[in-house]
């Protein structure tokens, strides 16, 4: 580096010019981001906030909507499918994405190995997840038709099962159904990610472990999972703020029934915004959301700030 | 002088010429009037009967162009909503006199639907209809004692389609349908497991279990035939007190619906369009259908199948001294309050309900204009014979109330857990009711 450049700008002091017109330049790049991210992010945060804590209903002709302090947080509080919902909400993030995360790592190793075919399994690992979630969920509910579906026909011959199988008409068996297709349509993202991860890791670590006598579960222990866990981290939260807000995939299936046994806080939000037309109570629950994805991002990352401290 | 004068004349010459040509470019090029018509209606009834009734309209009134929103079914009531809330919805409105007019109309202070009654009075339109005298149920769409949508066609539901070849391959005949109990035992006799593989390969019944915006034709009828509802017949005030959704008689009726369900039914989240598939496909032998859907059944069956073995009968009775109670409800159009040109868009609503365009309604709805019923048997005997039938019965709407999409969720959520058997039928009857309050007070 030139010394007099070397000087500008490390040992000395930029000149007030020189950093004004840096300034300027930071500015310049970063003005078109800020510009989209108010216009289709904070802007419409905002606005979802100030809803919440106003009477807002698409039925009611009145163009000015007051201030309605708490009472539609109240009112979310107080329904009586609150507690289902938090239930089916927390259950479904939970299952999913430990169902995701688990699957999604297991396919990655064993795709790790070298094979022939390799190529192709890979590619054909993402087609679940490249599929639209309508495609998706209109295959599991004509498979899985107690009337045609060929699952649900395999199912009923099995001996233990008595009568035909019928997977969305229970609650706990549909809820269980929503998940394991949420982990069916969503596992080749991680897969993929944990891929591209473990192609990172060198192979002299495995030969210099072998040599040492470690097997295949402490080869894992001691260099797979330290060399992969940055981005599993990453993954997890990545997750569980996408599962949290599930919405397309639950409603296509069982639009959130049978007795809101799948009626996870998106499908409220929907009901009661674009069915019932409160749209403040919607809000509400919007907000709330937006409160648990905050609160789980900021407990992550000072988890992960102290970890990199250690 | 003579040099002023002659730029003066020179200089009014132009200006004349300039004024001129500026009326006479003005005159030739007047802007279209663009009307929005807001409709859900398939592709198929665009095609045939909306384009060429805009194509006619558009030739008596060139100044004026009907611009169709195909909006589909599913989110019309929705975009509607936000729509009308925000100020941007179309000029002319279908609406539905069982979908919550009123919740649409008090969207907006003042009414969201322009009052037609200065419009409607002495109306006679070219080919001799009044709409004051010769339109069926012109005064249902009245809010606040004001007509604020002309009726375009109507619905009435349901009746009883079966297959005559399998009533009669089981020894059955129509007869056997006519009360809850003999049509229990003729759904039996034809559910038939012909390969002996535990599954029936053939159904009595088939009922839709997921009607999710559209509980108001396939399940009120049970209720109100056994003396049941939402509200003594249907009818206000519409307070928390008079409801009477877990009553014993709604009770009665969706225990049977229970049973039929449960020994003669396909099983498993259906909905409307499942039914009708597995109906004309031969895997359901009988089920409810409404008016409409006899078009869908002549396009999903083979000729032969449409023309000689669909079979309806009336829907059935609870018993001997309780006969069947039906639903009905209409498509009015609306002119939005935010339409700029209203008295074109009346004069395009009121053309719907001319013989022409009430003839190409007649293939899936009833028209509403009372000329027109002289040539409806001879155009669409089975559509004809269907509304003929309704109309010996007892027919009723669905409480027009702002909480009407909320109630229709409980009244869908309630009936099919009972069906389902997540909650016992009184259980779900109950939860109903008890939603029903809370939508009632907030």
């Amino acid at each position: 580096m030139h010394p007099a450049l070397y000087r500008g700008t490390i040992l000395n002091k930029p000149s007030p010019l020189k950093s004004n017109r840096e300034s300027t330049t930071i500015l310049q790049f970063i003005l078109p981001a800020v510009i989209v991210l108010s216009i289709f992010v904070f802007i419409p945060i905002f606005q979802t906030i100030l809803m919440s804590f106003q009477q807002w209903s698409l039925s009611a002709s009145s163009k000015s909507h007051p201030f309605a302090g708490f009472k539609n947080y109240i009112a979310v509080f107080g329904l009586s499918q609150f507690k289902t919902m938090g239930y089916a909400t927390i259950s479904y993030t939970v299952l999913c994405v430990f169902g995701k995360m688990i699957l999604g790592l297991f396919v990655a190793l064993l795709l790790n190995k070298k094979f022939v075919g390799r190529s192709v399994v890979r590619g054909l690992m993402l087609i679940p997840w490249a599929m639209p979630s309508v495609v998706v969920c209109n295959v599991f509910l004509i498979a899985l038709d107690p009337n045609y579906g060929i699952l649900s026909g395999m199912i009923t011959k099995l001996p233990f099962v008595k009568g035909p199988f019928q997977v969305f008409n229970g609650t706990t068996s549909a809820f269980a159904a929503v998940t394991i297709i949420g982990i069916w349509k969503n596992f080749p993202f991680i897969s993929l990610m944990l891929l591209a991860a473990l192609g990172g890791i060198p192979q002299d670590y495995y030969d210099a472990a072998s040599i040492d006598g470690a097997g295949r579960f402490r080869q894992f222990l001691y260099i797979t999972w330290p060399q992969i866990k940055p981005i599993w981290n990453t993954l997890l939260t990545l997750q569980v703020l996408w599962t949290v807000k599930e919405f397309e995939l639950i409603y296509l299936i069982t639009k959130g029934g049978p007795d809101s046994a799948t009626g996870v806080i998106g499908i409220d939000i929907y009901l009661n915004a674009f069915r019932f037309y409160k749209v403040g109570m919607a809000c509400a629950e919007g907000v709330l959301l937006l409160v648990f994805c905050l609160i789980f991002s900021i407990i992550y990352f000072q988890n992960q700030n102290k970890e990199g401290a250690l | 002088m003579k040099r002023f004068l002659s730029l003066i004349l020179a200089f009014s010459l132009l200006s004349m010429t300039v004024s001129a040509w500026g009326k006479k470019g003005s005159s030739s090029r007047v802007k279209k009037i663009n009307l929005v018509w807001y409709q859900w209606f398939d592709a198929e009834t665009q095609k045939n009967e909306l384009t060429p009734i805009i194509t006619e309209f558009e030739k008596t009134h060139p100044n004026v162009h009907i611009e169709l929103a195909a909006i589909s079914s599913e989110t019309y009531w929705d975009r509607l909503a936000l729509d009308i809330a925000s100020g941007v919805e179309g000029d002319i409105i279908t609406l539905d006199t069982g979908a919550g007019m009123y919740g649409y109309y008090s969207q907006r202070e003042g009414g969201a639907f322009l009052p037609l009654d200065k419009y409607i009075k002495g109306k006679v339109l070219e080919d001799g209809t009044s709409l004051e005298k010769d339109v069926y149920l012109i005064n249902s769409v009245k809010i606040d004692g004001r007509i604020v949508g002309l009726p375009y066609i109507m619905f009435s539901a349901p009746m009883t389609a079966y297959s005559k070849s399998k009533l009669k391959a089981a020894g059955l005949t129509p007869a056997d349908l006519s009360t809850w109990d003999s049509y229990y035992n003729a759904a039996k006799k034809l559910t038939v497991d012909t390969n002996k593989d535990g599954t029936p390969d053939v159904y009595g019944w088939g009922h839709p279990t997921f009607v999710e915006t559209l509980s108001r034709w396939w399940h009120m009828h049970w209720l109100w035939t056994a003396g049941g509802g939402i509200f003594p017949k249907e009818q206000g005030p519409y307070t928390p007190d008079r409801l009477i959704f877990n009553s014993p008689e709604n009770i009665k009726a969706v225990e049977f619906m229970k049973k039929m369900y449960h020994d003669t039914a396909p099983q498993g989240t259906k909905t409307v369009t499942d039914i009708h598939a597995m109906f004309a496909n031969g895997s359901v032998a009988t089920c409810q259908a409404a008016v409409w859907t006899i078009a869908n059944f002549k396009s999903m069956m083979t000729p032969d199948q449409y023309e000689n073995d669909l079979g309806f009968a009336p829907f059935p009775a609870y018993s001997a001294d309780k006969k069947p109670v039906l639903v009905s409800w209409g498509n009015p159009v609306a002119i939005s309050t935010n339409c700029k040109h209203p008295d074109e868009a009346f004069e395009f609503i009121a053309y719907l309900h001319s013989k022409y365009a009430q003839k190409l309604a007649m293939r899936r709805a009833a028209p509403t204009n009372k000329l027109v019923y002289a040539d409806y048997a001879k155009i669409y005997p089975k559509q004809a014979a269907f509304i003929q039938s309704c109309q010996n019965f007892e027919m009723r709407s669905v409480p027009d109330i702002k909480q009407w999409n909320q109630f229709d969720h409980i009244l869908q959520e309630s009936i099919s857990s009972a069906l389902l058997g997540t909650r016992s039928v009184k259980d779900a009857l109950d939860w109903g009711q008890n939603e029903m309050i809370k939508a009632l007070k907030n």
